[in-house]
């Protein structure tokens, strides 16, 4: 008697064991659906990504159905390993995330206006442009003009891939700009200008890169590096415990609660207006924008033939 | 009470319930990954832990060995298993022969084997004690009268350490039921999604909620199991089980 139930023990648990594993190993899904790339492929992105306009429900509104979907981590290592291991086909990452270009990535082009433009702008206490004048504003501007998203996508390169210091990286890249970074004896007799940054790396190396413009043309500078995120950096710099930072714009309008829709030149007007307001000037955006990108392998925009977030929608043929 | 409300309305709204992201599937994911782990669990440790009690040799060393496993946190686990479960669902290839043992990766895999190592060492060490410390009296008996090793052990020894094996069934499937929620981290379902995306999408409704019900699972859980003890410990020795039980957990 005992040992029959034994044996029916062992069998139910092989039976289960058999079973769940075979539920279990749901790979992504093979094309039933294959009317357009997107249903051929899975998508990993942040766990918030299903309930934000700028991520699955702008892409849903596009027309762009994905096979599935699997929660990662906000543009972090669990994204990239996945997207690496061949995991994901279509992972959600940061436009400067240096690995994009280590690997060898395929950013795709968001012709479909999912995120705001997030142009790095540099802005400034009102009172010191006032002080400083026009020749300020042009080096700043200057400054702005030269950085370009895949300039800045080097700059994190080597500071997370080769380890270099944000200061030296600065240094290189303003000496290859042809800007001077060491301070000329005779000084501009300023008030120091206060640069902040926010606490992660490629704010730090913007805050460098323009620091150290300054002290090359003469200002005299401090920095108040890494002192936090938006929520401790803008009552800093309304109080004037700080001069200057450089913001992301999409990113800015929101926090100061206009809209941050249409292009370049829309959202840095509505952040002048609303920063204004404050004693704060908005300086010219660079080109550079760090947003939210769609990325894929190599191999995936050759196989399917895309290179923009609308090719997405299109028929896999 | 409005935030009580709110968890009352979530759980009373039907798409809350139905679809791949619902309550009942996800509550099918969570059990399925769990009973998939202590089936496993059991199939590996409790033969080797019974055999080795039976000959009280080697086993206080296997035991220190495996309760190693307890000392890594679940979630390290997790991160440690996942670049191997990634490369094995990319497939290997033996001697020639290429081919992939998983079809992917992430979700099931690395929560199943950070799971394992939760489930294995207790269900190890309290087999292979629970054996060894059955009446040396009443196996010579058995002995004496005749009986095999593996009668002894199939018919004396196993029987009379089933409340403690039972006891340590009941405490390693709880605790997995409770850590399964950690496979959400790695895109596997369970009912950690309510967990993981509810604080993503700061919606602490939904947190809430998912912690609810991965608590009424553990319950549930535990409950099933005080059901089964009735069937599952010889009649004979039923009286032993609650003591057991206390020293096992």
């Amino acid at each position: 008697m005992r040992n029959i139930r034994w044996r029916a023990f062992g069998a139910a648990l092989l039976a289960f064991a058999l079973l769940a594993a075979a539920c279990g190993d749901d790979g992504p899904g093979e094309g039933a659906n294959d009317a357009t790339v997107a249903s051929n492929l899975v998508f990993g992105g942040p766990p918030e990504c299903p309930t934000r306009p700028s991520c699955m429900i702008g892409l849903n509104e596009a027309g762009i159905e994905f096979a599935d979907f699997k929660a990662l981590d906000s543009g972090g290592p669990l994204t990239s390993t996945a997207l690496e291991g061949g995991e994901i086909d279509v992972a959600l990452l940061f436009s400067t995330n240096p690995l994009i270009a280590v690997n060898g990535w395929v950013l795709l082009d968001d012709d479909i206006g999912l995120n705001p433009v997030e142009n790095i702008t540099p802005v400034v206490r009102t009172d010191v442009v006032d002080a400083l004048g026009a020749d300020f504003v042009a080096l700043i501007d200057g400054v702005s003009a030269q950085i370009d998203t895949a300039g800045l996508t080097e700059l994190n390169r080597q500071q997370s891939v080769d380890g270099d210091d944000p200061a030296a990286i600065a240094a290189r890249w303003l000496t290859e700009h042809g800007y001077e970074t060491m301070a000329p004896a005779e000084g501009m007799g300023n008030d120091p200008i206060v640069v902040s940054s926010f606490n992660f790396g490629e704010s730090e190396i913007l805050a460098e890169v323009y620091a150290q413009a300054m002290e090359g043309a003469g200002y005299a500078v401090e920095r108040k590096l890494n002192l936090g995120s938006r929520e401790i950096v803008k009552p800093a710099l309304e109080s004037g415990e700080i001069d200057f930072v450089p913001e992301y714009a999409g990113t800015l309008a929101n926090f100061l609660g206009v809209s941050p829709e249409g292009d370049t030149a829309t959202v840095h007007e509505a952040i002048s207006i609303a920063y204004g307001g404050l004693g704060i000037s908005v300086l010219a955006s660079a080109p550079a924008e760090d947003k939210n990108a769609l990325v894929v392998t190599a191999e995936v925009a050759a196989s399917y033939g895309i290179d923009s977030i609308s090719d997405l929608a299109a028929s896999a043929g | 009470m409005s935030f009580l409300g709110d968890v009352a309305s979530w759980f009373g709204t039907a798409a809350n319930w139905w679809g791949e992201s619902g309550i009942l599937n996800r509550v099918f994911e969570h059990v399925q990954l769990s009973a998939f782990t202590m089936a496993v669990a059991l199939a590996v440790a409790l033969p080797p832990a019974l055999a080795l009690g039976h000959r009280n040799r080697g086993g206080g060393l296997v035991v220190t060995v495996v309760n190693l496993g307890r000392a890594i946190p679940s979630f390290g686990i997790l991160a440690l298993a996942l670049p191997f479960t990634i490369e094995l669902a990319r497939g290997i290839d033996l001697f020639g022969w290429e081919f992939s043992p998983i079809s992917s990766g992430l979700g099931f895999w690395p929560t199943f084997v950070a799971l394992l190592a939760l489930a294995v060492p207790p269900i190890f060490a309290n087999g292979f004690t629970a054996v060894r410390d059955v009446d040396p009296g009443t196996v010579e008996a058995a002995r004496g009268m005749g009986l095999t090793e593996r009668q002894i052990l199939r018919s004396i020894e196993v029987p009379m350490a089933m409340p403690v094996v039972y006891a340590a069934m009941r405490v390693a499937s709880v605790q997995v039921v409770a850590t399964a929620t950690l496979g959400a981290l790695v895109a596997w379902g369970g009912l950690g999604r309510f967990i993981i995306d509810g604080f993503a999408q700061q919606d602490d409704v939904q947190v809430f909620a998912g912690a609810v019900l991965v608590a009424l699972l553990a319950v549930a859980t535990e409950a099933l199991f005080a059901f089964g003890e009735r069937w599952a410990i010889p009649r004979g020795i039923a009286g032993a089980g609650d003591r057991a039980a206390a020293t096992a957990g």
